[in-house]
């Protein structure tokens, strides 16, 4: 147990992780979708995909595996990894990536100016530069999201681990006095999957799903051995 | 680097072989010479001005506060003594503050100063089923998350950030808004000075 698992939850602060079970990960994209929609993602289209400048904050990583007619596909959803020494974080000129004090990647918006060293230095290429202005076919852009900025032309964005539901939590428990439940917050595309195979929660609260989770023997990070310290934990397939 | 002087001008040999010539003498100045001149005064004029707007907070504080009755808060807050959260009523329970509906408005308004020319175009947009189209003051950048409600639960006063509104009849803004003033604020009180506590 951490020194911060051993603090009382008023004491305590807060580590935002995330458990993925690939066993449980059927591919169906509900989470990009959700993804999407919550965080006012604009669309990009056959063309600007093709172009390698599509915008995904998460993405299904598809794998097949075996030959024909023996195949089977594998999914992993790769987001941001929120790393703990995250190589996005230093190389910003104008402090605009940084590290919270609660363990996210934070992209700070109206001071990014577009130098892309963050995406370039991101191992899982999980941060994106918008190369056009932001734009919906009608009638989405009737459901933007006012809680989260929409995003221009020239700037770096990248998945937040939904802050505004954080904030949204934190203030909740702020009004009812007490300290944030376990499963009070979740991301979008943890709420959307319909497998359950995303737990999303605080990682210095001994008693959470996730800090339950993370310590599985099937428990790996992505690209370990690069020393990001993830606050993601990836779980093996059980076919394995 | 040697100089030379010519009739009018100046002639400086620079390092690399390159020949300056620098007006000298008095001479006046023809008629391009105005243009220019005119074009430099007319830029540093409209530099000024921007420099003059960005000194005094955001540019738009300065606009005045022309709404399309003439409420006044100085009689409402300070005459009749209303509570802030009388009218703006959402702002202990959400983050914004909100404008008054008409109802509420008329909720005096139906049996008082209906002779008065503002309250009757008051009227009228009741009668039309029609709302009043009040301009915006107080407006915050589409990147910041602000919440009324954390604010007043933490004990803030209204007029902390928006002013003595009660001896004003008009509504200025009273503060620049700005991220510099917010975390004054949030460092002499402890405050989270985290950027993603009002960043979105």
């Amino acid at each position: 147990m951490s020194a911060d698992q051993e603090k009382t939850p008023e004491a305590r602060p807060h580590r935002w992780q995330m458990v993925i079970d690939l066993d449980r990960c059927t591919g169906c994209e509900a989470c990009v979708v959700a993804c999407h929609a919550e965080n006012n993602i604009r669309i990009s289209g056959a063309q600007e995909a093709a172009e390698g400048r599509a915008i995904n904050w998460i993405r299904i990583e598809r794998y097949w595996e075996g030959e024909y007619p023996d195949v089977k596909a594998k999914f992993m959803p790769v987001l941001c990894q929120q790393c703990a020494d995250a190589p996005c974080e230093p190389v910003c000129p104008v402090y605009a990536s940084y590290h919270t004090p609660e363990g996210l990647n934070a992209q700070v918006y109206n001071r990014c100016i577009g130098v892309r060293y963050c995406g370039n230095n991101c191992p899982y290429t999980a941060r994106q530069f918008n190369w056009f202005d932001p734009h919906w076919d009608p009638p989405l852009q009737e459901q933007l999201n006012p809680d989260v900025t929409v995003r221009q032309n020239g700037i770096m964005e990248k998945c937040t681990f939904c802050v505004q539901r954080i904030r949204q939590g934190k203030e909740q428990a702020e009004r009812e006095g007490r300290p944030v439940r376990d499963g009070d917050i979740t991301p979008a595309c943890v709420q959307s999957c319909p497998t359950t195979a995303l737990v999303f929660g605080d990682g210095n609260d001994p008693a959470s799903q996730v800090a339950q989770m993370s310590k599985s023997r099937r428990g790996f990070h992505l690209l370990e051995s690069l020393g990001t310290h993830p606050a993601i934990t990836y779980l093996k397939r059980l076919d394995e | 680097m040697g100089a030379s002087l010519g009739s009018r001008y100046i002639r400086i040999t620079g390092l690399c072989g390159h020949t300056y010539l620098l007006f000298h003498g008095r001479r006046h100045m023809n008629r391009s010479g105005w243009k220019s001149f005119g074009i430099l005064l007319l830029a540093g004029t409209a530099a000024l001005a921007v420099g003059l707007l960005y000194s005094k907070g955001s540019a738009d504080s300065a606009a005045q506060d022309r709404q399309p009755i003439p409420f006044s808060h100085k009689f409402h807050a300070g005459q009749l003594k209303l509570d802030c959260l009388f009218c703006h009523r959402s702002a202990h329970q959400s983050p914004t503050a909100g404008v008054p509906s008409l109802k509420l408005c008329l909720g005096c308004h139906q049996n008082m100063d209906a002779e008065k020319a503002g309250i009757q175009t008051l009227l009228a947009h009741w009668n039309e089923q029609r709302p009043v189209s009040w301009v915006r003051l107080q407006r915050l950048p589409d990147f910041v998350y602000f919440t009324h409600e954390r604010h007043l639960a933490h004990g803030l006063q209204c007029a902390t950030c928006h002013g003595q509104v009660e001896h004003m009849s008009g509504t200025p803004r009273a503060a620049t808004l700005e991220m510099g003033w917010c975390l004054s604020c949030h460092q002499q009180r402890g405050a989270s000075q985290d950027c993603l506590t009002c960043h979105k």
